[in-house]
């Protein structure tokens, strides 16, 4: 049987495309305990961010659940303080 | 859809899901690729503004907007302007046509828009003229709203044919109606 390479790319735009899939479940279902898990999967990049920050603020970003590992790589350590 | 009682985090946090899935949707092949053609489409219409040929820059702008108007045209205020607009352009290609008729061009427009407010300068505020600048600003206006850096080049591409068009028209109109060059034009 072949097999069929799918490069880190891909899978990861597939990991995506089904955390998106599963908060509209959550936010449908109005399960906002779903919500908070799905959005901590969701690493927004560094720009989604960055944009979060200047519009709603640092202190609102810090209470939510994302993964701000992709900002803090690309802005530095500090960035929500900066 | 169950949501009630929603937030304004709750609407924050959803705006956010919204943006990770429009980057998704942008860095997608398809999105590649339609970015590609709009870079196609700005490249035609700037080839055809170089042209010079007034009937037929109008004739693309009239199969823009035919299109915008079959394919987003999706509230009663969209199809208006769109239906307005396309008037304005069939109009303003029976100017063309008959601005090379000097005959019928002075009997049939200058005759009629005598007074100084139908007038840009020495010649007619005609239909192909008030089509120039009203969809000018109609493209200025699309400008305003959101869209790729693709759709913008188009619509900026779009707005320098219409100046480039009008002033290719002027010196036709001048033509026929036997007068010089504005000021400030090359003779």
């Amino acid at each position: 049987m072949p097999t069929i390479e799918v490069s880190e790319e891909e899978l990861e735009r597939r990991r995506r495309g089904e955390v998106l899939d599963r908060l509209h479940e959550a936010f449908a279902c109005g399960d906002q305990d779903e919500q908070r898990r799905v959005e901590a999967e969701l690493a927004p990049s560094a720009e989604v961010l960055m944009r979060a920050k200047r519009v709603m603020g640092a202190e609102w970003l810090r209470r939510q659940a994302y993964d701000m590992r992709r900002a803090e790589e690309h802005y530095g350590r500090d960035w929500l303080d900066d | 859809m169950a949501a009630t009682g929603s937030t304004t985090e709750q609407v924050y946090n959803r705006q956010v899901a919204v943006g990770v899935a429009v980057e998704e949707l942008r860095e997608s092949e398809a999105a590649r690729r339609l970015a590609l053609l709009e870079e196609d489409l700005e490249t035609a219409v700037v080839a055809l503004r170089e042209s010079g040929d007034v009937a037929a820059i109008l004739q693309a702008e009239r199969a823009l907007l035919g299109d915008e108007y079959e394919r987003f045209a999706n509230t009663p205020t969209m199809r208006g302007s769109l239906e307005v607009a396309l008037d304005e352009v069939d109009a303003a290609l029976d100017m063309v046509r008959l601005v090379v008729d000097p005959v019928a061009y002075r009997s049939r427009v200058d005759q009629t828009h005598r007074v100084r407010k139908h007038r840009i300068g020495d010649v007619p505020r005609d239909d192909a003229r008030m089509f120039f600048r009203g969809h000018r600003s109609r493209l200025d206006n699309l400008m305003k709203a959101r869209g790729t850096d693709e759709e913008k080049a188009v619509l900026a591409a779009r707005g320098a044919s219409m100046r480039a068009a009008e002033t290719v028209y002027e010196s036709l109109q001048r033509e026929a109606l036997g007068i010089g060059h504005a000021p400030g034009e090359p003779g």
